[in-house]
């Protein structure tokens, strides 16, 4: 394939020359950022204020205040109770379900359910956030009117339930497609050996669909679970209350950083989310390494 | 193995019977989740789709009182059109950058044996997966802000096409392998240089690639929302995404005919753009993860 | 144990094509029944609806007298071979022979002996820790055999299970099954779309075409006796000759020259019909020499068999084979007269292709049901 006679066809310096733009690019807009923040994370910079003409170094006193920081540990712990509850629980487990029921049915209803999952992913995010505060209004909301009436304060009284439920209804579509791909790799005479040895449709999942898709079941929880970690649209909702019950880890960078223009404070949150994503990130590498 | 059994086969007899019951009691509450599913999905996206042609849409989904006006009052709205405007500019503007930064580097990529290049290849798609917009709003906001780029549209395209080239490339290379190679090297013989034969040989061929990175991208950038949100100032440079968050959260009544005919405006590009993807390609992950 | 019945089964897919039409089918019990037939005959279709992983359209399905139509897979006590051997590769051999005795709930211990005993009696017993992706051919061939015996279901089904194989293998795969499954007496259905592999193992055989059974007989019967031009043309390896002829004065005229009709079709033929006359070559006999009722023509290809040579004789527009010894091998260009062992010559009619004297298929019944006796199994 390919680069056999590479330097006939692309000599290095047209090579270079063509790799060159993307490459700036993503130093200057992804490579250093990141690498910035760490600087900055140690500083005590501001956008406003004496910080930001002459900002200092404080060691780190910003991951000091932030640990020690009630509010932060909070956030941490409301991410990782979102994550948790909408990206591994809710999407995955939907997803399989439904590309498990998917896996030999045609028809109207099938594709009708398809594509409204799918739907459900592709409407524009602002767009979802309200449509869901729309549906769960407590006086006019259509969940608390098909629910005869009732006026239920379903974002005052239960918001990460909410916001769960909501980062499912829009995460799901992923999991079922690549779950459904997925399964079209599982050999159906496997499948049917188990049904005539008298496997019943969960005995058949437990034993041989989940342990033959482990890869792809890893791959998929760990791209979700980046993808929810990382996701803003609690911001959207609920803006992280009310009593910070919503705030995800994004929403109290956003807050702390542009809302109390703490710029090396937020740096530092920053560097920690970053952190966390590069765990998460390394753990999905290792996985599709494994997997070659 | 199993002696012989004839009140085990009178069991088999009457189980047989059960068997049936089973099977049916089984069919019909699959047939409920089914449902279920399919009304958690589609009661929160029906008022979307009633509510623009409502004279007097409330937050309940309802039938409607059937209106085309709402969409002349979003038309008159300063920010709504524009906004779209502005999404559009955002979509295209980082499509293209997206694309003319990464058909090159794909293509180099792809015929250049360096050593460690698929690694290279991996860490980067791994780094654009980890530094996302969100964890690091806060450097990118600085430095668009230290390179005077802040309220701009070129500030959030060259921040956007950061996050989706290293994607954008790892996608193209593998369609650039599949291209063979004797095509460029007749073109080297007949003495075309490298960008020629980019040009003229390798990117017709990738079309296809091309079709898929720029729907990507475009998808993308259409439904972010933080960057433009934290970038740009001026609202009528905002795009849709940030502007309908103006609009519901803006303080005093929510004009609901305005944010749900604005909404369904904004919503409807993209769905279009699926089911054209749809259509041609399908839908489908097969076999594993191609970005 | 236990015999297979099939009543008027009929499988139609969505889309309206009628894979099994109305078959009735007895199998005895410890009886090896072939399946045989081209790609699309339905015999697949058949096996899975016996297995249930096909629902029957119409019909019944009975296996030891007891009516499994309506039962699924698991409770129909079958077992089955798939083509690609369906093991699961993240499971060692060991646990995969044992699967099915999991299911039924069969205690830890004494899984793992039935897997032991049958795994030594297939002699894989040293390849039990190992996964089927370590495995050849032969040895995965083996493992998915053991899986099915070891919970000795009441029948055994094999889809194509040597297909898989290459040649040397599948030679010695064919032994190796045949005693088998002597040894171990369970009915069981064998699908394959070799001809020679249905010839070498079964008891009995239906050969199948589109749907339907054109001959249900044991192999020797369907070689010598084909019922009608398909089960001819199927079954041999050297293709049977098929000679258009015609009764002319008590005779048959095939080419110009005179046959005598054999005495089983006299009556079934009328003067001046034409028919199809069907010999094959092994049952041909050339002569140098002018004999009465042969076939006169000159010699034209040789093809070398090993043992025998299989000559291709000109017979006016008419191409003969027929396979002679070593010994006797002519040289081309030479006159010989070509002679039909009688007891082994057929005549089939020309409008639906089955033997003479047999009887007409009635509108929309299926000219397959076949009037030749089931004999039972030796």
């Amino acid at each position: 394939m390919g680069a056999s006679n590479a330097a006939t066809v692309l000599s290095k310096r047209a090579a270079a020359a063509f790799v060159a733009p993307a490459f700036v690019l993503i130093a200057v807009f992804l490579i250093f950022p990141a690498l910035w923040t760490l600087f900055l994370g140690v500083t005590d910079y501001a956008l406003t204020g004496t910080q930001a003409l002459h900002p200092q170094v404080v060691g780190a006193a910003n991951y000091a205040s932030a640990l020690s920081d009630p509010r932060f540990l909070n956030s941490l712990w409301v991410t990782l109770l979102y994550v948790f509850g909408s990206a591994v629980v809710g999407q995955a487990v939907l997803g399989f379900i439904l590309a498990w029921a998917f896996r030999a049915w045609r028809g109207p209803i099938r594709s009708a359910v398809e594509i409204l999952v799918i739907l459900a992913w592709i409407i524009p995010g602002s767009v979802v956030a309200f449509l869901w505060i729309a549906f769960l209004d407590t006086k006019e909301g259509t969940l608390n009117g098909l629910l005869g009436n009732a006026a239920i304060p379903w974002l005052f009284s239960w918001p990460l339930l909410s916001i769960i439920v909501v980062n499912i209804w829009r995460g799901t579509a992923f999991s079922m497609l690549l779950f459904g791909g997925a399964l079209t790799t599982l050999p159906p005479s496997q499948l049917e050996a188990a049904r005539l040895a008298g496997a019943s449709g969960w005995q058949q999942i437990r034993d041989i669909v989940l342990p033959s898709l482990r890869g792809h079941i890893m791959t998929n929880l760990l791209l979700i679970s980046l993808w929810t970690f990382n996701d803003f649209a609690p911001f959207l909702i609920t803006a992280g209350g009310p009593n910070f019950a919503t705030d995800t880890l994004p929403v109290y960078i956003f807050r702390n950083a542009f809302r109390n223009l703490q710029f090396g404070y937020g740096a530092a949150i920053s560097t920690i989310m970053l952190l966390i994503n590069l765990v998460i990130g390394l753990a999905y590498l290792r996985v599709l390494r494994a997997r070659d | 193995m199993r002696a012989a059994d004839p009140a085990g086969a009178l069991r088999g007899e009457r189980s047989e019977s059960a068997l049936v019951m089973l099977r049916l009691v089984r069919r019909v509450g699959f047939y409920v989740f089914i449902v279920f599913v399919g009304a958690f999905f589609a009661l929160p996206m029906v008022w979307l789709v009633l509510a623009p042609f409502d004279a007097h849409p409330t937050l309940n989904t309802a039938l409607p009182d059937f209106t085309l006006g709402n969409f002349g009052d979003v038309l008159k709205d300063p920010y709504a059109l524009t906004s779209l405007g502005d999404s559009i500019l955002l979509a295209v503007g980082t499509m293209l950058l997206v694309v003319v930064l990464a058909a090159p580097a794909a293509y180099a990529l792809s015929r250049v044996r360096l050593p460690g290049r698929d690694l290279l290849l991996y860490l980067l798609l791994l780094f654009s997966s980890i530094v996302t917009g969100t964890a690091a709003m806060v450097p990118l906001f600085l430095l668009i802000f230290d390179l005077g780029l802040t309220d701009t549209h070129l500030g959030v395209v060259l921040v956007l096409a950061g996050g989706l080239v290293p994607a954008g490339i790892f996608i193209l290379k593998d369609f650039v392998d599949s291209i063979p190679t004797s095509y460029e090297e007749s073109a080297r013989l007949f003495g075309a240089s490298s960008f020629q034969i980019l040009r003229d040989i390798v990117l017709p061929y990738a079309r296809p690639g091309l079709a898929v990175i720029a729907v990507w991208v475009m998808v993308n950038v259409w439904g972010n929302f933080l960057i433009p949100f934290i970038l740009l100032r001026t609202p009528s440079s905002q795009p849709a995404a940030v502007v309908i968050y103006n609009f519901y959260t803006e303080g005093g009544q929510a004009d609901l005919r305005l944010i749900s005919t604005f909404g369904l405006l904004y919503s409807i590009p993209v769905v279009v753009m699926y089911l054209f993807v749809n259509r041609r390609y399908g839908f489908r992950f097969y076999g594993g993860l191609k970005g | 144990m236990a015999d297979v019945e099939i009543r008027g089964l009929t499988k139609v897919f969505p889309g309206g094509v009628r894979a099994l039409d109305a078959l009735d089918l007895h199998i005895n019990d410890g009886e090896f029944f072939a399946l045989l037939g081209p790609s699309g005959c339905g015999k697949t279709t058949l096996l899975r609806t016996i297995a249930g992983l096909e629902g029957a359209t119409s019909g019944k399905i009975l296996i030891g007298g007891r009516d499994v139509t309506g039962l699924p897979p698991g409770a129909r006590d079958v077992g089955m071979v798939f083509q690609d051997y369906a093991l699961y590769p993240h499971m060692t051999v060991a646990d995969n022979i044992a699967y099915p005795l999991k299911i039924r709930k069969v205690a830890k211990d004494e899984r793992r002996r039935t897997a032991e005993s049958v795994g030594g009696s297939l002699q894989i017993g040293a390849l039990f820790e190992r996964r089927p992706g370590q495995l050849s051919g032969g040895q995965q061939q083996r493992v998915a055999l053991a899986r099915v015996i070891a919970y000795r279901p009441r029948v055994f089904l094999f889809d194509e299970p040597l297909s898989n194989l290459d040649a040397r293998l599948r030679l010695e795969a064919r032994t190796f099954l045949k005693q088998l499954q002597t040894e171990l007496g369970i009915t069981t259905i064998y699908v394959t779309h070799d001809q020679s592999e249905a010839l070498a193992m079964a008891d009995r055989m239906a050969v199948m075409e589109k749907g339907q059974i054109r001959q249900l007989d044991t192999p020797t019967a369907c070689f010598r006796r084909s019922a009608n031009l398909f089960v001819a043309g199927f079954i041999g390896s050297t293709p049977m000759n098929l000679l258009p002829a015609r009764i002319l004065d008590g005779e048959l005229d095939v080419a110009g020259c005179r046959l005598p009709i054999p005495e089983d079709a006299r009556a079934n033929v009328s003067p001046g019909e034409t028919v199809i006359l069907g010999a094959r070559p092994e049952y041909m006999s050339l002569s140098r020499t002018e004999v009465p009722g042969a076939l006169n023509g000159t010699v034209r290809i040789l093809e070398n068999l090993g043992v025998d040579t299989l000559v291709t004789v000109e017979v006016g527009d008419l191409h003969v084979r027929a396979t002679v010894p070593d010994e006797s091998v002519p040289t081309p260009g030479d006159r010989v007269w070509l002679t039909a062992d009688p007891r082994h010559v057929l005549l089939y009619r020309q409008d639906d292709g089955e033997q003479v004297g047999a009887p007409r298929a009635a509108e929309g019944t299926s000219p397959g049901a076949p009037p030749v006796a089931n004999t039972p199994a030796r």
